[in-house]
């Protein structure tokens, strides 16, 4: 694979300016009025602008001045017409690149080259201003490696202006940490330097959006009716999914800097927002009235459709912007990331291949491009409405535990929600975590996450993604399938809270205790007033901190919704939101009830179902701290509604080798919550002292309880199946191997043991799958369990595939006497 | 007809299923067993090796049907007739049993214990003062027994080359001198040895190989069920040239450690003559099998699978009839 051997992030290299500074004409430096007008404007200060400005002594540097107000203030005909003769005086001067960039943003290249590329070129360079003209024009014409050698020429001159342009060459090479260390210098040499901010937000926007939230607040109270500090504004209202302040601020932007491109884009993106395609058709004609080769209207209603889950259209949308600006390497990433999206991997290798040749740079293009060669290794498996894909290690165990989960799914949501998707819908299972993430969203990390679904495409962890017991990938497939009907049932447009609310929901109903996991926390949150309620849910879900309570909270609330007004409640109420009405629309139509009657109610539910949980998940006062046993013991025995201080107290007797005292405490602890899970819950403690005291009946019914709602926990599941086959539990045997099997189908042992008991009660088709499920994991003993295939193929009448397996068993094993038997009795002999 | 029945029913136990291979006469030598644990340090590896050493002790006497007399155990606390792990009378040990075992005698050497250092000075701790690999390889030379040496422990790997004899097998817990972490292996080891999924070709006896292979695989699915990193790799070197091979590695049918077992050679001789007559017979049919599966490349697919189907089909019956003459 040539392309992910060469596929290298490019830095730029300061190398290519081999600078001819000797000779005298040296360039005047930068006139003070110019510098001192660009300064005020970095403060939002026009008016200081303007005086400056009329003060200027040097005529041409006056008139420049001016011009750089009028293009803050989007006036660029007037600009032009200052700029235009002091540039044909001076073509290598301020004016002549400013005129340069403004007829580039117009989108007349051709004029735009005639004054920049004299400058770019021009090698007598003395002063910190030539370089840094040099810098601007190389960047306009794509000459960024000299661009980025010129502001090394000039790294020790302490201008804000300088170090903030570097900033945003940094930025543009993905280098955000780089850029952020040469805004902060910008902000050290001027801390009101409005760009900087600016920039800094930008850059570290991805690692640490609340410090870029601050610094977008702190430019706005430097310069309120900066129009860049309004388009900042208006870009994170988007983001957000804040229409109305978005379009509060561009109105901010447009009373100050009337017709600027960015406005005209972000404009096309809300049209998108409000009015879909059509809309963004008409709002882009804006856009190209004020450059018919920009492509940003086109490229950020794309981006507003993304976020809105409509991969569709914003693959549509940005192929538009690839066609009007082919040489814009962020629309073809964009591209190439939603068809990915839409489960289109061949398209969307073709962008970004494109996208790769325009910028290098770019690790998320990089990492898209490796994953999909690492998806070029998986094993394709069509099966029905879907479209897997496993690791071609992993196909063989994965398949036939994930194909049944899945069309069992299909088929059950397709009822439910009364919508089949009409086209097939893709799932990819990494056995790389980072694979993952990055098919997700492009960067490595993702750490939270164990799936995702994107309408068509779902992408999720494989089971050995983590280690064993971390997560059930079976539910992670259940939820992410559920997002897969919800997402189609509401044409795209369900609300973030509910289709989460109806995933977690859905698992809960698939296996009594998948999304059942925080209902501890839950009650204790509830019991503090940490809840979200209704109302505060969508909010919750714009936090990372709340996020999975508030996925829990979401789940409640549907269970609820569905208890009061059925399936058909829940359906109308996604119809509404495909109609595109809002909340309150939505509520009314589906339930007749106002949100707020809804609260009342949900709190009722909420109450009646885990009220005395609530009362006993309560914080005790004094604060619960490590103590002396007398202590904890007066603290339980005043406190026996308490589960904090019965299970600290019973934690605290098993610590000091105590057991059998324990036991009062730690089931009064059970009483209180019964669904506590974990090593240290009450259940496990008391299945261990249980097997400390040698009651191995005891001990088993412990784990078995536990592990109803202990889901994941594959070592206690491992330790049932040990204990009941000693007691020849047949059941429990059963119920835990199955567990273990679910939880780490990679574990070939377990399919052996459970194909075994299948095969003694006669289930022949299901051991068939477990022993199907061991030789793809390597069993270990393959010869074994290719005998046990045969006599379940046997039980299932189909003697000619018994015939064969039984004797690719004695063919490895001539001797195996289990093996000859049956071998006769499969010939009638 | 007696002696048979005794072994079917040895068989049958040990295998947890009813298994019979065809019987091979075997150089009729005796099995033995040196079996050591060194200083373990802190008390929770003193339990948990002495538990090993137990173990394995109970294993090849009871299941594998080693002679208790021929089961030398050198331990840290030594019990009734056992030998305390000093270098000392661990020298006396090996004397003796240089001085006794022929060429007939099988050897099963077992370090259970903690590995240092590494190359020359790589050791095995004992109580007091240690021995070198040059020191091990001193004393286990003059033994002209069919040796199986298994190290046990960390650091173990110098062993692996260092012990390294025509003729003899050694096994090492870890392939790298990096791994000096304490091993599971010996836990791995036992477990391998009780079960019935061992025996990968269902013979009915246990081989070094498919120990080795059993214990390795249990190794993996240890670090692998606990979602960490393995710090310890077993290799085997059947050969005696001192390079270790994985339990992945593929190895011949006649490889020595696939040949060397730990079960008691079987005997093939009866009183009943009809059964004799279907022993030989169920030896020719194997002997046909595997002559057809060594000319297997040179047949046309289906020719074989017509061919491996009536043999095996064959020795199906005829094994049938033995099983039920020996009276099962
Ligand atoms: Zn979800």
């Amino acid at each position: 694979m040539a392309s992910a051997i060469t596929r290298t992030v490019m830095l730029p290299v300061a190398i290519i300016l081999a600078v001819a500074s000797i000779g005298a004409q040296g360039r005047p430096a930068a006139v003070d009025a110019v510098l001192q007008v660009r300064t005020a404007l970095a403060h939002g200060d026009v008016s200081g602008a303007r005086l400056v400005a009329d003060k200027a002594i040097d005529e041409a540097a006056g008139e420049t001045a001016r011009a750089l107000i009028d293009i803050f203030l989007g006036r660029d005909a007037e600009a032009r017409e200052r700029l235009l003769p002091l540039a044909q005086a001076d073509p290598l001067g301020e004016a002549a690149l400013e005129l340069g960039l403004l007829e580039q943003r117009a989108g007349r290249t051709e004029e735009a080259w005639r004054w920049l590329d004299p400058i770019a070129s021009n090698r007598r360079l003395e002063t910190p201003d030539d370089y840094f003209r040099l810098a601007r024009a190389a960047i306009a014409i794509r000459e960024f490696q000299l661009a980025n050698d010129a502001f090394g020429r000039v790294e020790e001159i302490a201008r804000p202006d300088i170090r903030t342009a570097d900033g945003e060459l940094f930025l543009r090479y993905h280098q955000n940490g780089d850029a952020a260390r040469r805004f902060e210098r910008a902000l050290e040499l001027d801390p009101e330097w409005v760009p900087a901010m600016l920039g800094l937000a930008r850059a570290v926007a991805a690692e640490d959006p609340p410090a870029a939230r601050d610094l977008l607040e702190r430019a706005r109270a430097v310069a309120p009716e900066h129009p860049d500090v309004n388009l900042a504004v208006a870009e994170h209202a988007l983001e957000a999914e804040d229409v109305d302040a978005a379009e509060e601020a561009l109105a901010r932007v447009a009373k100050v800097r009337r017709g600027s491109l960015e406005e005209a884009a972000l404009r096309a993106a809300i049209a998108y927002r409000r009015g879909g395609m059509a809309a963004v058709e008409q709002a882009v004609q804006a856009v190209a009235a004020i450059n018919p080769r920009s492509s940003l209207g086109w490229r950020l209603a794309g981006e507003q459709a993304a976020r809105q889950y409509r991969f569709d259209d914003a693959a549509a949308l940005a192929r538009r912007a690839t066609e009007v600006d082919p040489t814009d390497a962020k629309a073809q990433f964009n591209l190439g990331l939603y068809l990915m999206r839409t489960g289109d991997e061949a398209a969307a290798r073709t962008a970004l291949d494109i996208s790769w040749e325009l910028d290098s740079s770019s690790p998320f293009t990089k990492n898209l491009l490796d994953v999909l060669d690492v998806l070029d290794t998986f094993r394709v498996v069509p099966h029905g409405p879907f479209i897997f894909k496993f690791a071609a290690h992993e196909a063989d165990v994965l398949q036939p535990y994930a194909i049944p989960l899945a069309t069992e799914a299909y088929e059950l949501f397709a009822r439910r929600y009364g919508v089949r998707p009409d086209q097939p819908i893709l799932i990819e299972v990494f056995p790389e975590h980072d694979d993952f993430a990055v098919r997700t969203l492009g960067l490595p990390g993702l750490v939270g996450a164990l799936g995702a679904c994107f309408g068509r495409v779902v992408t999720m962890d494989s089971p050995r993604a983590r280690p064993p017991g971390d997560f059930s990938w079976q539910a992670t497939l259940w939820h992410e399938l559920a997002h897969v009907f919800t997402l189609h049932a509401s044409d795209f447009r369900v609300p973030r809270w509910l289709t989460e609310g109806v995933s977690v929901y859905e698992e809960h109903l698939r296996n009594p205790a998948w999304g059942r996991e925080l209902t501890l926390q839950y009650a204790r949150a509830f019991a503090e007033g940490r809840n979200f309620g209704a109302k505060n849910l969508p909010l919750a879900f714009r936090r990372p901190e709340s996020l999975a309570l508030a996925y829990f909270e979401a789940s409640l609330l549907v269970e609820h919704l569905v208890d009061d007004h059925g399936e058909e409640g829940l359906r109308t109420l996604l119809q509404a939101y495909a109609d595109g009405v809002d909340d309150a629309e939505a509520f009314t139509r589906a339930f007749g009830r106002s949100i707020d009657d809804v609260e009342a109610s949900f709190r009722a539910f909420v109450i009646a179902k885990y009220g005395p949980l609530i009362e006993a998940m309560k914080e005790p006062t004094p604060k619960l701290e490590a103590a002396d046993l007398e202590t904890l013991e007066a603290r339980a025995a005043a406190n026996p509604g308490n589960f904090s201080v019965q299970l600290a107290y019973g934690q605290a007797l098993v610590r000091a080798e105590q057991p059998a005292a324990a036991k009062a405490p730690l089931r009064r602890a059970l009483e209180l919550a019964p669904m506590a899970t974990g090593e240290a819950s009450p259940r496990a403690l008391l299945a261990s002292i249980a097997e400390m005291e040698q009651d191995f009946d005891l001990a088993r019914r412990e784990w078995r309880a536990l592990l109803e709602y202990d889901h994941t926990n594959v070592a206690g599941a491992r330790r049932l199946a040990a204990l009941a086959e000693q007691a020849g539990a047949d059941a429990d045997e059963e119920f835990a191997l199955r567990m273990v099997a679910d939880l780490d189908p990679f574990d070939a042992g377990v399919h052996v043991r459970l194909g075994r008991r299948l095969l003694a009660r006669g289930d022949y088709e299901a051991a068939l799958v477990e022993f199907d499920a061991a030789l793809a994991a390597g069993p270990p003993n393959r010869v074994e369990v290719r005998t046990s295939r045969a006599e379940a193929l046997l039980g299932l009448g189909r003697r000619d595939e018994a015939r064969r397996d039984v004797l690719l068993a004695l063919e490895e094993a001539p001797t195996y006497a289990r093996a000859q038997d049956l071998l006769l009795t499969i010939m009638g002999r | 007809m007696h002696r048979l029945r005794v072994l079917a029913i040895a068989l049958l136990l040990l295998a947890g299923a009813t298994a019979m291979g065809p019987l091979v006469a075997q150089p009729s030598g005796s099995r033995h067993a040196l079996l050591i644990q060194g200083a373990s340090g802190e008390p929770r590896f003193a339990t948990m090796h002495r538990g090993w050493l137990d173990s394995l002790a109970a294993l090849l006497v009871d299941r594998f049907g080693y002679d208790p007399a021929n089961v030398t155990i050198v331990a840290e606390r030594p019990g009734e007739g056992e030998v305390h792990a000093t270098a000392e009378n661990v020298r006396t040990v090996a004397g003796r049993l240089a001085g006794t075992l022929t060429d007939a005698d099988q050897l099963l050497v077992v370090f259970i214990g903690h590995g240092t250092g590494q190359g020359d000075d790589a050791r095995f701790n004992l109580v007091g003062p240690d021995l070198s690999v040059a020191d091990w390889r001193a004393l286990l030379d003059p033994i002209r027994a069919s040796l199986v040496v298994v190290d046990t422990t960390s650091g173990s790997f110098p062993y692996l080359a260092g012990l390294a004899a025509p003729g003899r097998i050694v096994i090492t817990a870890t392939n790298s001198p990096a791994q000096q972490y304490h091993t599971i292996f010996p836990d791995a080891l036992v477990r391998a040895l009780e079960s019935g999924d061992t025996d990968q070709n269902k013979d009915g006896r246990i081989s070094v190989l498919e120990a080795f292979t059993a214990a390795s695989r249990l190794v993996r699915e240890h670090y692998e069920q606990a979602g960490i990193l393995a710090t310890e790799t077993a290799v085997i070197d059947p050969t005696g040239d001192g390079k270790g091979l994985l339990a992945t590695a593929e190895f011949p049918s006649n490889s020595p450690a696939a040949l060397w077992y730990l079960d008691a050679p079987r005997t093939a001789t009866t009183d009943d003559p009809e059964l004799q007559k279907l022993l030989a017979r169920q030896q020719a049919l194997s002997e046909r099998i595997d002559d057809l599966r060594r000319r297997r490349d040179s047949l046309p697919e289906a020719e074989f699978t017509r061919q491996l189907e009536a043999l095996l089909t064959e020795l199906a019956e005829v094994s049938r009839e033995v099983r039920r003459r020996s009276g099962e």
